[in-house]
């Protein structure tokens, strides 16, 4: 009955909202068998139903954290994600059976031009997205714990000074330079587009 | 994110402050104030917002992707935990299985150096995140055809396209570095060195550092550690740095 409604909400909701690492890694735990067998079943391998999930979970992450999806219990959290999941399956199966029918049919792939850019211009934002986590992901143990305490888990500059045993001005100034690094190397990773074709 | 906008720490600090009061405080109006003082204002609070809504995003992705490797063991220990139940009771059954372990055993004893080698393979390999698709000149366009391949995990297309540009383009670094890539992701190790092994290619570009992690990558799939040291501590990153520490 853990998903009794209480004033309008419900626990994993709160969960998504705030963060909460733990009910959080248990749902994507309890969740992820089905998507899996889903995409197993439907011609994908095990890799396609890690990306797969993995990006669908973000989504559904994204849109209960800013409440631009406002479940009434659990079950409609699953059966969202689930769609999701699905969808964006079977829109990557499309994709690749569109691709092998436009380089056969060379009229077809004149007209198919436009649609293609189309696209790239809505990856655009995953792509940066990639960088930015790729640039996160090398920045220093120090600057990643500083910005997960402040961003994700959303904690005081005054809790985090005391936690990491500094003053509150030092940790803000830590922060700021950490950010200005992140910066820089999503900037350097991004900006490797232009040099196809430099030599 | 745009890395060319200047914002000072105090100004940051400042539309910070403003953007996590949310309007809602008594002292709005003194903050509506202070950010007054600041010049391009609207401009530095978008980039300011954009900038932490990225940071926000990236560690939800790096958190799934823990959420996954927690998952992957779970998984494993529940496997583990099932076999007892199928196999209650039998003599039989248990002298088969003590059996099967000596060989499994006598088989792990030859290949431990090479599972250790795949195991670390495995655990640092992952395929360059590739770049933005955007279309340009005629060569890029053909780069690009490819790398939408390679983006979807059909490095076979990718590395067929991208060949026929690497005839006439045998020492460009992006090329090279992408089929290195390719290949090593396919698994093929001695090929993937055919293209990241001369690091000579890499040294005036931006794939400097990322071509010696991969590069020392099939090396080690090759057993070759003490090349790929070398080649890290000749190149070295956060990332090279970590990988250098775990074969130390």
């Amino acid at each position: 009955m853990e998903d009794t409604l209480t004033q309008g909400k419900f626990k994993l909701l709160d969960a998504f909202k705030n963060n909460e690492e733990i009910p959080i890694r248990e749902f994507y735990i309890t969740e992820y068998p089905k998507t899996k067998y889903y995409i197993l079943k439907n011609g994908g391998t095990i890799f396609n139903a890690e990306d797969v999930f993995q990006e669908a979970y973000f989504v559904c992450w994204k849109k209960l954290s800013t409440g631009s999806f406002s479940p009434k219990n659990k079950a409609e959290v699953e059966a969202y994600l689930f769609t999701i999941a699905k969808n964006k399956w079977i829109d990557q199966t499309r994709a690749v059976a569109k691709r092998k029918t436009t380089s056969i049919d060379e009229k077809l792939y004149q007209l198919e031009a436009d649609e293609t850019t189309l696209n790239y211009d809505t990856n655009e934002k995953e792509q940066q997205l990639s960088i930015t986590l790729t640039a996160f992901e090398n920045l220093g143990q120090a600057c990643k714990e500083l910005l997960t305490l402040f961003y994700f888990n959303k904690m005081s500059f005054r809790t985090i000074a005391d936690s990491l045993d500094m003053e509150e001005a030092s940790a803000k100034n830590k922060k700021y330079r950490c950010i200005q690094k992140l910066k820089e190397l999503a900037f350097e990773k991004s900006s490797r587009w232009s040099v196809v074709g430099k030599k | 994110m745009n890395s060319q906008i200047e914002i000072t720490p105090l100004e940051w600090d400042t539309i910070e402050t403003y953007l996590d009061q949310n309007g809602a405080s008594d002292n709005a109006t003194l903050w509506n104030e202070k950010l007054t003082q600041i010049p391009d204002v609207e401009e530095k609070i978008e980039h300011i917002k954009k900038v932490r809504e990225e940071i926000e995003d990236s560690i939800r992705q790096s958190k799934i992707k823990e959420f996954h490797s927690h998952q992957s063991v779970t998984e494993k220990s529940s496997n583990i935990k099932t076999l007892p139940t199928h196999n209650s009771n039998s003599k039989i059954i248990w002298y088969s299985i003590a059996a099967v372990m000596a060989a499994v055993l006598g088989i792990f004893w030859m290949m431990q150096s090479n599972s250790t080698s795949e195991q670390i393979f495995a655990k640092h390999f992952k395929p360059d995140i590739g770049l933005p698709l955007k279309m340009g000149a005629t060569n890029s366009a053909d780069f690009y055809e490819g790398m939408v391949d390679y983006k979807q995990g059909n490095y076979e297309n990718a590395i067929e396209q991208w060949q026929v540009l690497w005839q006439t383009n045998q020492e460009n670094d992006t090329l090279n570095y992408f089929l290195g890539v390719a290949h090593l992701a396919q698994g093929n190790s001695a090929k993937s060195l055919e293209y990241l092994e001369n690091q000579d290619r890499f040294q005036q570009g931006i794939f400097k550092e990322d071509a010696a992690y991969y590069a020392a990558l099939a090396k080690i799939k090759e057993e070759k550690f003490e090349e790929a040291k070398k080649l890290l501590s000749k190149n070295p990153s956060d990332r090279n740095t970590k990988l250098l520490q775990e074969l130390e």
